[in-house]
């Protein structure tokens, strides 16, 4: 028996003439043209749809192999349709959410016990008492989730689902899915046709998918019996981290079945969409969200001046833009904190001409230095104020009181507004004196705050008054370095 | 700006034969609760039009008179001539630094959180401790603002007396705007 076809069935949702609908895979690769984008209000969504649709493409379509080839498939407009629906009638077996043998991205025997309701595929953001994955009050009564949500939840869970605790079917624990740490980067181009072709970065072998394999069944992941190389952007972009069936009753699924998947081996293979840096001791390491900042602060950590990689689709974006066609950048994901979730993102960045060249990257460079300074400047202004009144007090208090300061936030939540402005900007030498003045603006409007939210009682006057002079340093020395560059 | 057209009142006052008199009753008049002093009240009110029900600029324009006289005579006797003004905060700034005061200090921040009840004995103090030429004018326009909510005024004396080092005219300068 099988049911709900992911090829067929309206399940991702886009947007198209300015009305959102959904669609199935077939359609939204066959008339990607008409697509403006993928349209869902979850950054993690918009990262394993796009992900899972080029999966696909990367087997349909002759192998794309380099600059000229991207550029030849964009001219054509829109995907070749003989190859597609070729490719698409071949698998199309394998793409049911409900079968007796094969369902898509899942197991069909597991053993049907200690059901886990749906909901539990999406990120459980942590908060204070919230738990993680797994809590052991199972009595509640799972919202109804029609098939679509459903689909859409399984394909974000295999993505995303954070290593940790399962004790199920022989193993204890289970790893990272493959964007579980790492920020995801998305390529946007002007229509959906556009943003995969910009994101189908050339690729030597593309690894055989989950729907090209045997099916799975319980016994290979059992004790984590299966374990194949965490390699080939086809296998990847849709990979069986862990092993679910979801429960069909009829009108949608409120039930699954939950267990591990296939074990993946760390081999040296660089995730397309994944940036990587250096970290002191030289290992490369993937870039990932964190809770403090937002990503442009990261920005740096990418540059080959300090040992980086950029994400192999925006180096492949930039060729394609060199050839005049032109994008932006999101950066999608999750911070995470071993198995709990902290936070979910999604942050849009401009992309400009010449941006990946040494002068656009080395005023990239300044401009990122030039923010960390006044950041740490403002540091010290804060430590000051506290200082002031709260007078002689242990460090530790003394820093707990500058940390409530709002001073560092509000000057960084600034910044994250005027930041693209900057990035679009480069590499014009004219970007970085702008970008400075906006970090003197940020820094005073979030000074002014502070002094506002410290208060004015005069003990508040006199701590504010003592930490006024070394605010006006901080300015002093941005105006320096202004003068000196 | 009032308080330039106040200090050239007081200064054409000064100018005139009956000034004697008047700094006398102006001087006394400090004793009383602003503005409560009627002997006082031909020197002062001609400046105080289109106040309507606003009590407490009438008061502030009493003090600052009062508290000129105090010191116009003082002035007069140490015969300094052409000396520099300096706001309140400042000149308190400078005492502070010649005597090695705390007490001053307190009587400052004391001073800075002064309420209605308060301010007229407090600001009396205050000028008391201080020598040398005060900025009447500036006085007076920081009194008018004194209970803004906002209290930008008494930050900015703060920022004067604890950064008097570096800030001087640019202080003022910004003080001016706000």
């Amino acid at each position: 028996m099988s049911k709900f076809n992911l090829l067929l069935e309206p399940w991702i949702p886009v947007l198209r003439n300015d009305k959102v609908e959904e669609v199935g895979v077939r359609e939204a690769l066959v008339n990607g043209h008409t697509i403006t984008r993928i349209e869902t209000p979850f950054p993690l969504e918009e990262a394993a749809l796009h992900r899972l649709l080029l999966a696909v493409l990367y087997r349909a379509l002759p192998p794309v192999k380099g600059k000229y080839d991207a550029l030849d498939l964009l001219d054509r407009g829109e995907f070749d349709r003989g190859s597609l629906e070729g490719y698409l009638d071949k698998y199309w077996d394998r793409f049911y959410l409900f079968h007796d043998t094969a369902p898509f991205l899942q197991i069909p025997d597991l053993p049907q016990r200690d059901l886990l309701p749906w909901s539990k595929l999406l990120p459980q953001l942590a908060n204070g008492n919230n738990p993680t994955l797994f809590d052991h009050t199972v009595d509640e009564n799972p919202p109804l989730a029609s098939y679509a949500e459903a689909a859409r939840a399984l394909v974000v869970h295999q993505s995303f689902a954070p290593g940790g605790l399962l004790r199920r079917l022989g193993v204890t624990s289970a790893k990272d899915a493959p964007l579980a740490r790492p920020a995801a980067f998305l390529v946007m181009g002007a229509n959906l046709f556009e943003t995969l072709v910009l994101n189908l970065v050339p690729q030597g072998d593309p690894g055989m998918p989950v729907w090209e394999r045997e099916p799975l069944r319980v016994k290979d992941v059992e004790k984590h019996a299966t374990k194949w190389s965490l390699s080939g952007v086809s296998l990847v972009y849709a990979w069986p981290s862990r092993g679910v069936r979801l429960v069909d009753e009829g009108q949608g699924v409120r039930w699954m079945d939950y267990g591990p998947g296939v074990e993946p081996q760390e081999v040296a293979w660089r995730d397309p969409m994944v940036a990587y840096r250096q970290d002191k001791k030289g290992s490369i390491l993937p870039l990932r969200l964190s809770m403090e900042k937002s990503f442009w602060r990261d920005f740096g950590a990418m540059l080959p001046a300090a040992g980086g990689t950029w994400p192999a689709v925006l180096v492949h974006a930039g060729e394609l833009e060199e050839e005049g066609v032109s994008f932006t950048l999101r950066v999608l994901g999750q911070v995470s904190d071993q198995a709990k979730i902290l936070d979910i993102r999604r942050e849009v960045y401009p992309i400009p001409k010449d941006l990946l060249t040494p002068k656009g990257e080395g005023l990239l460079d300044r401009g990122l230095k030039v923010a960390e300074e006044v950041a740490k400047g403002l540091r010290q202004v804060a430590w000051r104020v506290a200082q002031g009144v709260l007078g002689n007090r242990d460090a530790s208090e003394l820093q707990n009181f500058a940390n409530s300061l709002p001073l560092l936030s509000l000057y960084w939540a600034q910044l994250d507004l005027d930041f693209p402005d900057f990035l679009g900007r480069l590499p014009e030498q004219g970007a970085l004196d702008l970008w400075r003045e906006r970090i003197q603006k940020a820094a005073r409007g979030a000074w002014e705050e502070t002094r506002r939210f410290v208060g004015t009682d005069a003990r508040h006057l006199k701590a504010l008054a003592g930490a006024e002079r070394a605010f006006r340093a901080v300015l002093a020395e941005l105006r320096e370095k202004e003068v000196k560059a | 700006m009032n308080g330039k057209k106040f200090l050239e009142h007081l200064r054409g006052l000064k100018s005139r034969q009956e000034w004697k008199r008047a700094r006398a009753v102006l001087r006394r008049s400090l004793a009383f609760n602003p503005g409560g002093y009627p002997p006082a009240m031909p020197y002062v009110e001609p400046l105080l039009q289109n106040l309507g029900d606003d009590t407490w600029r009438r008061e502030a324009y009493y003090l600052v008179a009062g508290l000129f006289a105090l010191k116009e005579k003082e002035q007069e006797m140490k015969d300094e001539g052409h000396q520099e003004v300096r706001t309140l905060a400042r000149a308190l700034w400078e005492a502070k630094q010649a005597r090695q005061s705390d007490s001053l200090e307190k009587r400052f921040l004391a001073l800075l959180d002064a309420d209605r009840d308060q301010i007229a004995h407090r600001l009396r103090q205050a000028v008391s401790l201080v020598e040398g030429a005060l900025d009447f004018a500036q006085l007076l326009e920081d009194l008018l603002r004194w209970f803004d909510p906002k209290r930008r005024v008494q930050a900015r004396w703060a920022r004067e007396f604890y950064g008097a080092q570096e800030f001087g005219q640019e202080a003022l300068a910004e003080g001016q705007g706000s």
